[in-house]
């Protein structure tokens, strides 16, 4: 019925000529280029990391004991002679299955609650917003120890974790869109039309709330990285032999004058990822929001 | 003005309520029964079955999950966390004794970020779009996406490995010793500085951007001030006040961030306690350092909005002087 009178909700979801226009301008594709060809890496050594590895990442004496860079050792030895380029390449899968799990996870509660909350208003608004407030009362890393120590150190703990720590900053961005969609002309129009509460918030709601929830999503699986790290690093993140990039950080800080390059190698990865994830996002922001395209 | 202040502190309850309940179910998921975790190995031998049952009831722990949570809670409201299993010391005053030497880490953090945050966002947003402005916008990515952690073992690597600059780690209290208390913090503020300094520049660079363009500083030019006195006395001025507003937030943030670097320092805050409690188990102190943190954040949130509410003549004309 909505259809046939022609009301059409301004979609802002990313599309073809979103794409076109964040690889478009000098300095912007410069930026998005880099950074997609560091995430293309990441996801490549993610899905065939045996095609890609020198050697078995657990190969216990693949070299001597903490051996430098060399030939045959691109990024050296680890404490055990195993090949520190193997097993970063082998880690890329736990960080991105675990950062985009956890992501996911944290968009599929808080989205839905974010919309339930800014739609409905009322008591469930407040009860939700009171909730997330004593969520986000605990720094993250400390609720994620919290939770970890609570269930265990497996890679669903830690999912579970980055879910629920993210998931009140996806429902407050959603909550906070719908706020302003939700007076907007033409769902008033919609509804006038006779359209449910669930069809309005379905096909003209939601899809005008992607684009910050897309962006959100990209910095969030940075962040998810990072606590994946300082988890592993703290020695509560997912357990050997599983190689993770802040486990062989904890295992390197204690040859930091033997081998300096065991610091530098996990510690580097955990940093390009990141910055690949964080400058996609802002390009992203960037190019989907009017009042920044330009500047 | 009242009105808004009580009012800010009632909506402060609920959150507090809320942690309390997700520290003590947490704590209380957590595998491992505090009464055996008492006794340690000897746990196991048949004649210390009956004690460690006396214990649990004189811990309460064979009462129904709410009893438990109601006592827990009446005995948390005046700081009575239970004694450390590890040291026997009352949990409450562990955790006290090492709040003075996390709070200074947070201290020279937030010098540290000021000090790149502030004269960093000012020239970044006069040369908009210039070398400097780029140069600023590399620093804020990477220290945005640098692991604090990995940043703190490379600086231990270059200053105390290769240079021999500065000391790796460990706390001195500045009451035995200032000179060496001072420079074992300089490399755990720093570590923690660049992240803060870099998430506080972009803030002021943003906001200096927009105070230059604004009605009154293009007053200010016409009446001929000079350009410093424009810059610093009307843009810095009006700038300012979000930038630290989110500063004094993130210092509630950081005595709970600060857990990693205070690991990787030796530094023994309040973060290295919660760490080492964690991996001791030690259930009683874990969750009264927990609880004063996520107290300090919501208490920190509530200072800083009050404050806000008093610089800003619009909340103050909305409740009224």
């Amino acid at each position: 019925m909505t259809d046939s009178l022609a009301i059409v909700a301004p979609r802002k979801h990313p599309s073809t000529s979103t794409l076109v226009r964040l690889l478009a301008g000098r300095r912007m594709r410069q930026e998005v280029v880099v950074s997609s060809i560091v995430l293309a890496v990441a996801v490549a050594c993610a899905l065939v990391p045996n095609l890609l590895a020198p050697v078995d990442p657990n190969k216990i004496g693949a070299g001597d004991l903490l051996e430098a860079p060399s030939a045959a050792h691109l990024m050296g030895t680890d404490e055990f002679g195993r090949d520190i380029l193997s097993r970063i390449i082998h880690s890329a899968r736990v960080e991105l299955i675990v950062s985009l799990a956890g992501v996911g996870l944290a968009a599929a509660i808080g989205v839905p609650l974010g919309l339930l909350s800014g739609y409905r208003g009322g008591w469930i608004d407040a009860t939700a917003m009171r909730i997330q407030d004593g969520l986000m009362a605990f720094p993250s890393i400390l609720f994620a120890i919290l939770v970890v120590v609570a269930f265990g150190t497996t890679a669903l703990t830690i999912v579970l974790t980055v879910g629920v720590v993210y998931f009140p900053r996806f429902a407050r961005l959603v909550r906070g869109t719908v706020l302003v969609l939700k007076d907007q002309e033409f769902v008033l129009a919609s509804r006038c039309c006779g359209a449910t509460d669930f069809r309005i918030v379905r096909h003209h709601v939601l899809p005008n709330a992607m684009t910050p929830i897309l962006v959100l999503a990209t910095l969030a699986m940075g962040i998810a990285i990072l606590i994946e790290a300082g988890l592993s690093y703290l020695g509560l993140g997912i357990q050997p032999p599983t190689p993770t990039w802040g486990t062989m950080l904890q295992h390197a800080q204690s040859y930091p004058a033997q081998a300096p390059w065991y610091v530098v190698a996990p510690g580097v990865c955990i940093f390009l990822l990141v910055l690949a994830l964080n400058t996609l996002g802002d390009s992203l922001r960037d190019t989907l929001d009017p009042r920044l395209r330009g500047r | 003005m009242a009105r808004f202040v009580g009012g800010r502190c009632l909506q402060a309850l609920p959150t507090l309520f809320i942690i309390s309940i997700v520290v003590f179910t947490l704590m209380r998921l957590a595998p491992g029964d505090p009464a055996v975790l008492r006794f340690g190995s000897q746990a196991s031998l048949p004649e210390n079955q009956p004690r460690i049952e006396a214990l649990r009831r004189e811990m309460g722990l064979d009462r129904p999950i709410l009893v438990q949570y109601a006592i827990w809670l009446k005995d948390a409201a005046v700081g009575n966390f239970g004694n450390s299993l590890k040291s026997n010391m009352p949990a409450r005053d562990l955790v006290a004794s090492k709040v003075p030497v996390s709070l200074e880490l947070v201290v020279g953090a937030m010098t540290v970020a000021l000090l790149i945050a502030v004269p960093g966002g000012i020239f970044a947003a006069l040369r908009r779009g210039g070398r400097l402005d780029r140069l600023t916008l590399g620093f804020t990515a990477t220290g945005l996406a640098i692991p604090s952690f990995w940043l703190g073992l490379t600086l231990i690597l270059l200053f105390s490995v290769a240079l021999r600059v500065l000391p790796p780690g460990g706390f001195v209290p500045f009451t035995v010793s200032p000179v060496d208390n001072l420079h074992r913090l300089v490399l755990p503020s720093v570590t923690l500085g660049v992240f803060l300094g870099a998430t506080l520049l972009r803030f002021l660079r943003a906001d200096m951007i927009e105070a230059l363009g604004t009605d009154y500083v293009r007053t200010a030019r016409a009446k001929g001030l000079a350009n410093q006195q424009v810059v610093l006395g009307h843009a810095l001025h009006n700038a300012l006040i979000p930038v630290l507003t989110y500063a004094g937030i993130e210092i509630g943030s950081l005595l709970g961030g600060a857990v990693i670097i205070e690991q990787v320092f030796g530094w023994s805050g309040v973060g290295w306690l919660t760490v080492q409690s964690i991996l001791d188990r030690d259930y009683s102190v874990v969750q009264a350092a927990v609880l004063y943190i996520a107290v300090a954040l919501t208490l920190t949130n509530l200072l800083v909005d009050i404050t806000y509410a008093l610089v800003n003549p619009r909340i103050r004309a909305q409740f009224g002087s």
